[in-house]
Order: C-alpha cells, then structure tokens, then sequence
C-alpha cells in the first residue's frame, strides 16, 4: 500500500498497481522503492479521490483481462475463444465507464485535466481532453464563448481582420 | 483506508456554464493544444476568433487530421476528378494548416475518397522537412513518392489502400517502430525489403494480402515483437528471433504443403510468448505436430475465420 496525501492533507491508501498510473509516481517508487508517503502539492482532496476512482477503475479491468487470459491458458485451447470476447465486452464496458465518470461540471473538469497533466495519466488525459473538445465542437464562436466565460477582447474591426486572414475556415 | 473510494460524491453535475473567470483559456498551451486537436481541423482554427489568448494557440497544433467532412464544405456531381471543386476546397485547407502552423509535426493523418495525388505529393516533402513522427494516409490507390522512404523522424506508418514501390536503397526509416498496411497494393519482394530496411521496427501488420497465392514471404528483422498478419500466401516465413506475439490468419493452398516447410516456417519463434490463428491454419498445424515448436509460448488463440 501507498499513501498519497493531497494539497489540502487528506490521506489516501491506495496499492501499489493503483499509484502506479500515474507516471510520475510510477518514476518516483522506481527510483526508490523503499517511499511509501507521496504528498501530491497540486491536487486536492476532491480531484485526488475522483482521479484514483479513475486509476482504480482502470487497474481492476486490466487485473481482470489477465486473470481470464491465465485461465484460459491452464484450461486448454477447448475455451480459448472466449477471452477474445471478454476482452470486447470488457473495453465496451470500461468505455461506457469512462463516458459516465466524465459526465461532471466543468469547474471539476479543469482541475481533471490538472491532475491528468501533473500526474501524467496518459489515458485520463486523453479521456478530459476530448472531453473538453466534445463541449466546443459543433458550437458557433459566441456559443463557445458563453459556455466557457471567455470574454471577447476583440474590436469589431480585429474580429474582422482575423476572419479575413483565414477565410476558408470560417467558410 | 483513512478516505472511503467508494464513497459517491454529489458532483454528477450536468456541463453548466462556469461563473466567473475563464479557466479554459488559463490552461497550460500544452493541453489547449491537446484540446484543438480533437477538434475537426476548421473548428480548431476558427478558436482563433474566441479572444487575443485563443488567437495563435491553433498555430502550434503539433497534430494535423484532414477529412472529407471536415474540409470539403460543399459537395458537387463531379467530384471525382484530381481538380473537382471538392479536390481544391480539400487542397485549400491542406496547404493553409501546413502553411500557418509552425514548428514540428508530429502527426499528420489524412483519409479521403478524394483523388487528392497531387496535393499529397507536394505535403509529402513537407512532412518529411517538418520531422514528421506518426503519419497515417487512407487514399484510394494513391502511390507513395520515394521522398518518403528518405524521411528519418519516422516512427509509426500507417497506409490504407495505397500503392507502393519501394526503392532500391532506402536511405531513411531507422526510427520506424510501427508499420501498418492495410490493403495495400505492394509486391511481396518489397515488403521483404522494407521490412529488413527498418532496424527499430517492433510491430509489424499486414492485412488483408489477398494479391499473390503462389508467393512466399519472408520477414526478417531481429527487433519486430508483434506481428498481425491476414492474407494469402503460400508460405509465410518468420525469421523473427525475438517475435512475442503473432496473430496470423493465413488463407492459401496450405493444405497440400509437406510438414517440412512448416517447421520451417515456425523454427525461428523461440521466444514466442502469444500465437493467435485462425481455424484453417490452426488445423494444418494440428495435423504436422508442430505445437512443440510453440513450448514457450504462454497463451494460444483461436479465431473464427473472417470472411
């Protein structure tokens, strides 16, 4: 077990294997195998517990796959299909799973990129991202701008200036 | 565990509007760059109309993926030809995005039904200057130019339905990793040379060789780890010392082969760890015995032939 304590001191046991999705705590029990207290300074204690939900999700799912896959080893090439249909169920499933666990605010979703960025998890990384983009997508400038509070610091005249300089994209 | 996991937390909030400030544009350029380039290409461009610290952030997109829906905005009867109002509106925003954005590519990914030749011969060299790492193309039949067997940034090629002659010497590729060719259009001998060109290739797939029955093919390289094959051929050699994983469907008159060229095929594998087949192959291998070329190997597949 590892403990990782967030910005705002709160204590989470997780294994090792749970840690370990992250990259850079993957890195630092790498280069010394005796730490078992990890203070994360930039994640507090709401992100963390949703972050390692994520880790731990995705960490059981694998442990699941190579379990079927050294059962079907010892029972014999009779079952041996079977595996590869598990394994589409089971990546249906966990995608379905992600797609639920991202379903939150955007406040909670900024700080998940954070975290994803400063934790180096390359998948919940790429899960926020796109996240992210699927908001903006298929959205006019103004309807990006009132979703995300982005002030328009353009004068009329700029705004026109930069449509000009790229009209293929606008068209 | 000082802090329930299981514990459900009231934050199942529908997106809302944030009030007050504007996280997004404060993020880090890294991840708005991650961000824009899950966006369909004019979408992530016109981000530039969003405010003074949206207006160059495109600029940096170190992905490029053009795709007929994303790039063609109006579609004629005559769309076919290599100078079709579709082609020249593609054209446009292929040259625009390489033309504006700065710095390294690190992917560039284009699929279209369009006969986009012309155009792609022309960013082929520019990918290759701009050390293109990852580059995926899905064009009907269009034939890979020689500049890019010359490119040295490459790590990770995908081709779907290209043509491609590879030349004589191939003075580029080493940092090949991954190559892909679906249903492409390649002679084996080309392959083979290909493929013992790349000395960092680790993951090689070949689907869908339907070309040349009668042929063999033989792949040699010490550093491929995984191969996917799905085709036909006559005989499909692995001189692969240090290959983990195999995933062979393999179609062609193999039934009358003698089980000498089999163990051939196979003598090479010691350190095989994974071997999926399909039944066809599987049965041959059945009836010559030659699972004990398969000892070290840790987990056995069967798929359903695909038809």
């Amino acid at each position: 077990m590892i403990t990782l304590t967030s910005s705002d001191g709160v204590q989470f046991d997780v294994r090792e294997a749970v840690a370990k999705e992250s990259q850079i705590i993957r890195d630092m029990i790498q280069d010394d195998c005796v730490i078992t207290n990890i203070p994360l300074a930039n994640v507090n204690h709401k992100i963390l517990s949703i972050v390692l939900e994520y880790c731990q999700m995705h960490v059981d799912k694998t442990e699941m796959e190579v379990n079927a896959s050294k059962h079907q080893t010892t029972t014999g090439e009779g079952s041996s299909s079977v595996p590869v249909a598990l394994k589409v169920s089971s990546n249906k499933n966990l995608n379905d799973w992600d797609k639920e666990f991202i379903n939150v605010d955007l406040d909670t979703l900024y700080d998940l990129i954070l975290a994803a960025n400063y934790l180096n998890i390359s998948g919940l990384l790429n899960l926020t991202t796109q996240a992210a983009a699927d908001i903006i997508k298929g959205k006019t400038t103004e309807e990006i701008r009132a979703t995300f509070n982005i002030k328009n610091d353009f004068t009329p005249e700029e705004e026109a200036a930069i449509r000009k300089e790229n009209p293929w994209a606008f068209e | 565990m000082p802090y329930s996991l299981v514990l459900r937390r009231s934050r199942r909030k529908k997106v809302a509007p944030v009030i007050g400030g504007d996280p997004l544009s404060d993020l880090p350029p890294l991840i708005k760059e991650k961000i824009l380039v899950r966006l369909p290409v004019k979408e992530a461009v016109r981000t530039c109309l969003l405010s003074r610290s949206w207006k160059e952030a495109w600029i940096s997109m170190p992905e490029i993926v053009l795709r007929d829906e994303h790039c063609v905005s109006v579609w004629t009867d005559h769309w076919k030809g290599t100078n079709s109002l579709e082609v020249r509106q593609f054209k446009q925003v292929g040259d625009k995005v390489l033309a504006c954005t700065k710095g390294a590519i690190m992917k560039f990914d284009i699929a279209s039904g369009l006969d986009l030749s012309k155009p792609m011969d022309k960013w082929i060299p520019i990918l290759v200057r701009r050390k293109i790492e990852h580059l995926v193309i899905a064009l009907d039949w269009y034939g890979i130019p020689s500049t890019f067997f010359s490119c040295h940034s490459l790590k990770h090629v995908s081709l779907h339905k290209c043509h491609v002659e590879v030349p004589n010497s191939i003075n580029g590729l080493e940092k090949l990793e991954t190559l892909d060719l679906n249903c492409c259009e390649i002679s084996m001998k080309d392959i083979e040379r290909w493929v013992v060109s790349c000395p960092s290739l680790r993951n090689l797939t070949l689907d869908s060789f339907v070309l040349n029955p009668d042929s063999n093919l033989k792949i040699q390289s010490c550093s491929l780890r995984i191969i996917r094959f799905w085709g036909c051929v006559r005989k499909l050699k692995l001189e692969t010392p240090n290959l983990e994983t195999a995933c062979i469907t393999k179609f062609g008159p193999s039934n009358n082969v003698q089980r000498g060229s089999f163990v051939e095929e196979f003598k090479f594998l010691h350190g095989l760890e994974r071997l999926e087949m399909n039944h066809a192959y599987m049965r041959v291998c059945m009836k010559f015995k030659l699972f004990i070329f398969f000892s070290p190997c840790k987990c056995l597949g069967i798929s359903y032939d695909r038809f």
